[in-house]
């Protein structure tokens, strides 16, 4: 008996040799990666690549069920390919570890062997990048990600439907500099404070760089609290030198002393005398320290100190953990030159947690528990078993619509759902046509092409002729790289005759405009090659295009674009008698137009911006 | 059996993520919680990883079937040398290997054939049960009534599934955006909220509401609450897919578990048949079995076969149900949900 009866009773045998003979790329070893990797082998997918740039953590291993205490700080790719070799029966499967983004690890030819891609990432960046890579090769894309008990799945066929950029992500909350200098009122801002300005000032890399520059502020209280701060941060300098100085040659402790009496006490009550500053604010109490100093180090022997993660310390005990974080960070500033705040590395954590505690404490603000400054510090994004689970059986469950349907991406569009989880009793999740791509997105709206260039011998020159001859352009293009580095127009026309390797590498994309404004924009992704072959394009008339600056819309859900739906019906999901939650997520039932979408996808993104989860 | 031990220090790491979801205090009830799993089956095996992974106290399985080829492909604790041991003993060091945290036990015999089975089932905090017909489920849903323990029972067949949730009565707490103005009072027949809080968190108006969910036992399911929810026939057949009473009529017919897949026979007929008396029992329009004939079709051809997309999904939310029994919060299964692979949606209907 085979042991995939159960496959061939439920697709055709036709269908069965197709996923055979299929390769995929799952990008991601982490939550959503671990359970997809399950699926996609016992779906007999023919290849699986697995690729992931991080190590496995103690914290990962309540849902990355591959993974064992053991594999702690192995890598997440290697481990998880290991794991699953008993049960992969035909698929063949490779590791690799390294960070997608990297094109000479993984140039587009890379991407180009795969018949889908899904990503199981945890952060914005690398998914924007994985999204424009399969618009460039036109593959398939099963977008997910979870967060805590939310998630969702979206299945990308490139200019068929939207794109993971059609709908604007919300961007991390950010505050004003001067919130967190000088008038700060939530704990949050306390910690910010602390791990973002006075950890690096004392513990990170030794340059006058990071001082802060005038005019900064995003909001001015008056120019005296600006020049005040220019002297705070001065003086912060000074406490630079002195931690410096101890931890070259180790003699008393009584440098901590500065540090507290300076940041806690001296700069606060500078501050209070900027009195614009606490006209409508209650004003901060400097810090008495004398009157916390004579018992500092007498609770216990300091170095056993150890006081739990889960209950709010008092301020005497802030100032012992201080105290004592802050020597042992100075001990080690002698080997390690720099010390970078990660939130796994106990002694930064606990000088974040207690200075950010005291900082509250000055300023009449909440303390807070260490478990709770980790997860504010350390962008802690809570995640389980059971949505990634979900999600990842979704992700894979999309995918067979591409691979029934003779991979023809129109048809397995009409037929693909995004999904989301749901807050209504009426559904376990909720589940919507995709819609065709937004008109104003940067990402799918532009022409796209692949060109194969001579880098190395071929001059700017040479390439924009044959840019010319190509697309008819009436008069002259202008050439600039994915950065908007401007490498030729009409009247800049300096490095004509230099080879273009100068200016790009393999993989890299450059943005070609018709200087006459008759014909569209397009971006090239240039290959290298031992020709010139510039591909043909059918390139639309020159538009205007809305390129709003990043963050100006902060919230995804001002976004009501009117999408029209793949196919012929307008789907409705329409609870006129369903009692449908008010919630942020829900979708917004209308009998009678077609259906808005407001979707805030859950990004995952976690402190690094680079970790694959 | 409850022990009150507070977590480790070690145990809040290895938590971490999820206690951030649910709190130090939650994390200990899932430790106190003793669960059994009734069938290894595939949807049976995702189960137990969540649970295991998720630290409940202990697991027991029940499981007497043997390791035949077609399992390999649908139950990734087994590798192709265990085939013909039971499947249960072959299973256990990797399940074990999770979360060794977790205490695991194993009863490797058919469940039918335990003597004593309401004082087996006294011990366990919840039942789960998969792959059972609907003679066994009225079974075991009995004994879990008389013993007040919740029960859940759910099976996959090809690109469908369901899940069955008997909590019994359970009060959970569930946020709401303040825009959403709860009050206390009934929601429908089944539920109400019993208290509303007004609470702040991260910056937004949040409204803490406890709600109180009564369930039916599986040999009392009722048509009357869909119908007082969609009082119009035209509503009624709109929506209420036919994979409900489709998958309640193949509960109804000879259980094919654990046998050959080439070998189980479930005619689209004789399916098509039950579907429509599942209806009518039920008192509900025989249009709904109609509306969609080639989802009775599908599922005849595809019943009792294990496809792991569908058992991750469905295992995944049969265990996050049952955490959330556990913690008490978000709003649960009432009482019956359904999978269709093919369109990708998961209604869930009170019956």
């Amino acid at each position: 008996m085979p042991f995939d009866s159960h496959i061939r009773k439920i697709f055709d045998k036709e269908t069965v040799d197709v996923f055979h003979d299929s390769k995929v790329l799952l990008v991601g070893a982490g939550g959503i990666g671990c359970e997809l990797l399950k699926d996609l082998i016992t779906m007999n997918y023919g290849e699986i690549h697995i690729l992931d740039l991080d190590t496995i953590d103690l914290s990962n291993l309540n849902r990355q069920f591959l993974f064992r205490q053991k594999d702690i700080k192995a890598s997440k790719s290697l481990t998880a390919v290991m794991a699953v070799q008993h049960f992969s029966h035909i698929s063949k499967l490779v590791a690799h570890h390294g960070n997608i983004m990297d094109a000479v690890q993984f140039p587009l030819s890379f991407f180009q062997q795969f018949d889908m891609i899904f990503n199981a990432l945890d952060n914005l960046e690398a998914r924007m990048y994985v999204n424009k890579v399969c618009l460039f090769i036109k593959t398939p894309l099963m977008e997910s990600g979870t967060t805590g008990l939310k998630g969702q799945v979206q299945p990308i066929y490139p200019y068929s439907t939207e794109c993971f950029a059609c709908v604007p992500k919300s961007t991390p909350k950010t505050f004003p500099l001067c919130t967190i200098r000088s008038t700060p009122s939530k704990p949050v801002h306390c910690v910010t404070w602390s791990k973002n300005f006075l950890f690096p000032q004392l513990f990170g890399p030794d340059t006058v760089e990071n001082l802060p520059q005038k005019g900064q502020d995003a909001e001015q209280d008056g120019e005296a609290a600006d020049k005040d701060l220019m002297q705070e941060a001065n003086e912060l300098f000074e406490l630079k030198r002195k931690v410096l100085d101890a931890s070259d040659g180790f003699k008393d402790a009584s440098f901590v002393d500065d540090i507290i009496f300076k940041v806690f006490a001296e700069d606060i009550s500078k501050l209070l005398r900027i009195e614009d500053l606490w006209k409508s604010r209650a004003k901060p109490t400097p810090l008495d320290y004398g009157k916390y100093r004579a018992d500092i180090g007498k609770m216990t022997d300091i170095e056993n100190l150890k006081l739990s993660d889960q209950n709010i310390w008092t301020v005497q005990e802030n100032l012992e953990i201080f105290t004592k974080a802050t020597l042992r960070l100075t001990m080690r500033l002698s080997k390690e030159r720099e010390i970078e705040f990660d939130k796994d590395d106990d002694d930064t954590l606990e000088f974040v947690v207690s200075a950010s505690n005291i900082r509250s404490f000055v300023f009449g603000i909440p303390l807070k528990t260490k478990f709770a400054v980790k997860q504010i510090a350390g962008n802690i994004i809570p995640a389980v078993a059971t949505t990634n689970a979900i999600m990842a059986g979704f992700s894979a469950l999309s995918s067979i619509h591409y691979f029934i349907n003779g991979k023809n991406a129109e048809v397995a569009a009409r037929a693909s759902k995004m999904i989301f989880d749901s807050s209504v009793p009426e559904r376990f999740v909720n589940s919507s046509k995709l819609v065709r791509s937004n008109f104003n997105c940067k990402q799918c709206s532009i022409t796209r092409g692949i060109a194969c260039v001579d880098i190395d011998h071929m001059a700017l020159g040479a390439f924009r002729d044959a840019l010319l001859k190509e697309y008819h352009n009436e008069d002259d293009v202008s050439i600039a790289t994915s950065d908007s580095r401007l490498l030729y127009d009409f009247d800049f026309d300096d490095n004509l005759q230099r080879p273009l390797k100068d200016f790009i590498g393999d993989g890299d994309v450059l943005l070609i405009s018709d200087s006459e404004e008759t014909l569209d924009h397009i971006e090239l992704l240039i290959k290298k090659g031992m020709h010139c072959v510039i591909p043909p394009l059918d390139i639309p008339p020159f538009r205007e295009q809305a390129f709003e600056e990043d963050g100006e819309k902060e919230d995804a859900e001002t976004e009501d674009n009117m999408k029209s739906v793949v196919g012929d019906e307008v789907v409705v999901l329409d609870g006129d008698d369903d009692k449908i939650s008010n919630t942020k997520r829900s979708l917004e039932d209308d009998d009678n137009g077609p259906m808005v979408k407001k979707v805030r996808m859950s990004v995952n993104d976690e402190e690094d911006p680079i970790i694959l989860d | 059996m409850t022990d009150s031990k507070p977590l480790t220090e070690d145990e809040i790491k290895l938590y971490d993520r999820q206690i951030r979801l649910w709190g130090v205090k939650a994390q200990g009830d899932v430790r106190n919680s003793h669960i059994l799993v009734i069938n290894l089956t595939s949807v049976g095996v995702e189960v137990c990883k969540n649970l295991v992974l998720g630290g409940i106290g202990s697991l027991t399985i029940v499981d007497g079937s043997k390791v035949i080829d077609q399992d390999l492909n649908v139950n990734f604790f087994l590798d192709e040398t265990q085939v013909g041991q039971f499947k249960l003993e072959a299973c256990k060091s990797r399940i074990r290997d999770l979360n060794p945290r977790v205490e695991l036990d194993t009863e490797t015999r058919d469940w039918t054939s335990i003597v004593n089975l309401e004082e087996f089932i006294t011990r366990f905090s919840l039942v789960v049960a998969t792959g059972v017909c609907e003679s066994e489920i009225v079974r075991l849903n009995g004994l879990t009534r008389r013993l007040g323990i919740p029960f859940y029972c759910s099976g996959t067949h090809g690109l469908y599934g369901y899940i069955f949730a008997d909590l019994i009565a359970h009060q959970s707490n569930v946020k709401y955006d303040s825009q959403s103005s709860k009050k206390v009072g009934p929601i429908d027949p089944v539920s109400s909220i019993t208290s509303v809080k007004e609470i702040k968190e991260n910056d937004t108006q949040t409204q803490c509401c406890t709600i109180r969910n009564e369930f039916r036992p599986f040999d009392q399911l009722s048509g009357k609450f869909l119908k007082q929810k969609y009082p119009s026939t035209k509503k009624q057949i709109k929506k209420i897919c036919t994979l409900l009473p489709a998958i309640l009529a193949l509960l109804k017919l000879p259980s094919y578990l654990n046998k050959l897949t080439e070998d189980v026979d479930v005619s689209a007929n004789e399916l098509q048949k039950q579907t429509l008396k599942v209806l009518s029992q039920l008192k509900l329009p025989q249009e709904i079995a109609l509306k969609n004939p080639e989802t009775i079709t599908n599922l005849a051809r595809q019943a009792y076969c294990e496809y792991q997309p569908v058992s991750s999904i469905l295992g995944g939310a049969l265990s996050q149900d049952i955490i959330n029994y556990i913690v008490k919060n978000e709003l649960p299964i009432n009482n019956i949900t359904v999978l269709d692979g093919y369109s990708d949606e998961m209604p869930v209907y009170t019956l």
